[in-house]
């Protein structure tokens, strides 16, 4: 009766996304949780409806009035980063994954952050923990999470998110970024994903199967890129303008564009303390440039090793996603440029920031509660 | 006030509800089974009973508890039946609220002179988020709140008095309140799809295998035998 009971179970206690009151009073609620743990921003969806998204960075009161004043032992996202000069800052992740090397090169978004190992740490548990409460579970709910994580993220770095997520969640697996989007949007086969991250641009081509290594390329291009080139343009034209990479970066979010057009780009920096308007109009066009012809070479190497038989469908269907799909023009401009290795029709995820995260979700709540049970 | 059957404006705001209508197709969402928030996956629950059914077979071979098989075997179909009634009861409701969908195309259609012009560009988009979570494409607690209240003020009603518009969309944000509590009470949401369905839009649910190989590449991870790139 027992193994008759267990069988029952597992197909009675599928993991349920509402995590109301079920009918099976003796089975304890489960939540599916999908997680896209991003360089610069992460998103949760949650079976029960909830989808929230907070910027990857977590902060500390410096001192015993910080901690006073803030009233919160921790700070997220843009809270910690509006209030970083009384915190101890750090964005735990490099690159999509936990960032194990101290340091930082001058001119880049890391220089704002402290790095060591053992803060980047607990700050990636804290996050994450955050991020997981966003999702508003019940007290009593088991909670089953796929945890998307950039394509190329090594061994040892998936292990450690693991470790980290398995603090805050009962069952926890962990899938490429790109995979996670092509399974939420249901482009299993014949597809080629772009996700174009702050610390990596991450391809994959879809086949019907789990991608292999080949299937999968990551290059340096993306959010992170742009942010660093476009301060550098803008010292060098106005060296006395007071910008600092976070003040780049969100020049970028607001204004960064791609399409032709006449409309100049003002933005207002200090120049010796006074606010100032200054022409960025080149400067942002150039940065944002740098992602065109990576992306076009990635995905050229992806179909030129692709079986010949099926390169037409890959190139049918190029698929950008992550926050650097957001880029105006950019679709048109990376299209424009596939004509001339044989044409492609791209297009981009409707929703970006969560179509990691809905994809993660999906899986967890798809995935069968039996393989569920054979996670650690 | 500017005639809205004359308006070229009002013409192309009424083919795009129309086609926002068209779009709600709910054959194309069974079929599709899964990809929607609101429909369950038919075919995956299937798999899960006869993978369940079979277990029980093969149990009956070896093992000697009477009935326990059986017993299994009646559970699940009642399982089936069960979410099969409960989807139907989900289809019904969607099917009001397309059905109140194309009235309110209808009512805009026969909008005469002195009614208020909405602003067009604002009416499209809520049309289309409308369209989206009718399709499940959207979670419904973002779609069915200030989208409608700003549909509402989009169309001028309240202001210039037209209470049929008023009660059309007030019907509709009625029936996706009630998709979207019927939605949480049956599964919660699926994972809202992020694009226009592609070629794809077609395939079956995911075989098990590939959660299989998802659950191997994990179990490699936490063993230490999981090579890089995978």
């Amino acid at each position: 009766m027992e193994k008759g009971t267990g069988r029952k179970t597992t197909l009675e206690t599928r993991p349920r996304m509402d995590g109301g009151a079920g009918d099976e009073a003796s089975a304890r609620a489960t939540l599916a949780i999908g997680i896209d743990l991003g360089t610069s921003r992460a998103a949760i969806s949650a079976g029960n409806g909830e989808r929230r998204f907070v910027e990857s960075i977590v902060g500390w009161p410096r001192d015993p009035l910080a901690a006073r004043m803030h009233e919160a032992p921790v700070l997220f996202g843009r809270e910690a980063l509006e209030n970083r000069l009384s915190l101890r800052l750090y964005r735990p992740l490099e690159k999509g994954v936990l960032k194990t090397t101290d340091g930082a090169a001058s001119g880049t978004l890391a220089e704002e952050f402290l790095s060591d190992p053992e803060g980047n740490f607990r700050a990636a548990r804290e996050l994450l923990r955050h991020l997981v409460s966003l999702g508003q579970p019940k007290r009593d709910e088991r909670l089953y999470g796929v945890l998307a994580v950039p394509a190329q993220a090594s061994v040892e770095s998936k292990k450690a998110l693991l470790e980290v997520a398995a603090e805050c969640l009962d069952r926890v697996l962990v899938v490429s970024q790109p995979f996670a989007v092509a399974y939420g949007i249901g482009a299993l086969d014949g597809a080629l994903i772009v996700d174009i991250g702050a610390g990596t641009t991450d391809l994959c081509r879809m086949h019907g199967s789990l991608p292999a290594p080949d299937d999968q390329l990551t290059i340096p291009a993306a959010g992170d890129a742009v942010d660093e080139l476009l301060l550098t343009r803008i010292r060098a034209r106005h060296p006395r303008a007071q910008v600092t990479i976070t003040m780049a970066k969100d020049l970028k979010e607001r204004s960064s564009s791609l399409v032709d057009g006449k409309d100049r780009i003002t933005a207002r920096f200090p120049v010796e303390g006074v606010p100032t308007d200054l022409d960025v109009t080149e400067e942002i066009h150039a940065a944002c440039g740098i992602l065109v012809d990576p992306i076009v070479e990635s995905i050229r190497t992806l179909i030129a090793t692709y079986h010949p038989e099926f390169q037409d469908r890959l190139r049918g269907n190029v698929v950008l996603s992550g926050g650097g799909s957001l880029l105006p023009g950019l679709a048109s401009r990376v299209e424009q440029k596939l004509a001339g290795f044989g044409g492609g029709h791209v297009s981009c995820v409707r929703d970006p920031l969560f179509a990691g995260a809905d994809g993660a979700l999906r899986l967890a709540a798809e995935m069968p509660l039996e393989y569920w049970d054979r996670v650690g | 006030m500017p005639n809205a059957e004359a308006n070229p404006a009002a013409v192309d705001l009424r083919a795009r509800i129309a086609s926002a209508s068209r779009r709600v197709d709910l054959e194309a969402i069974m079929k599709a089974g899964g990809k929607s928030a609101f429909v369950l996956p038919v075919g995956r629950i299937e798999a899960l009973v006869r993978e369940a059914v079979d277990r029980a077979l093969a149990a009956r071979k070896v093992e000697s508890t009477p009935g326990e098989a059986e017993r299994i075997e009646a559970d699940a179909k009642r399982r089936l039946e069960d979410l099969l009634v409960r989807q139907r009861e989900v289809l019904r409701l969607k099917a009001q609220a397309e059905e109140a969908l194309l009235d309110l195309a209808r009512r805009m259609e026969a909008t005469g002179p002195g009614a208020p012009i909405p602003d067009l560009a604002a009416l499209a988009r809520q049309v289309a988020a409308m369209a989206a979570l009718l399709r499940g494409e959207t979670p419904a607690a973002t779609a069915a709140g200030e989208p409608i209240r700003a549909l509402l003020a989009g169309l001028g009603a309240g202001s210039a008095g037209d209470d049929r518009l008023d009660r059309i969309l007030l019907q509709l944000e009625r029936l996706a309140a009630a998709v979207e509590g019927t939605e949480r009470r049956m599964r919660g949401l699926a994972p809202a799809a992020s694009v226009e369905p592609g070629p794809n839009a077609e395939a079956a649910s995911p075989p098990l295998e590939l959660f299989r190989a998802i659950l191997e590449e994990n179990l490699k991870l936490t063993r230490g035998d999981a090579a890089e790139g995978t």
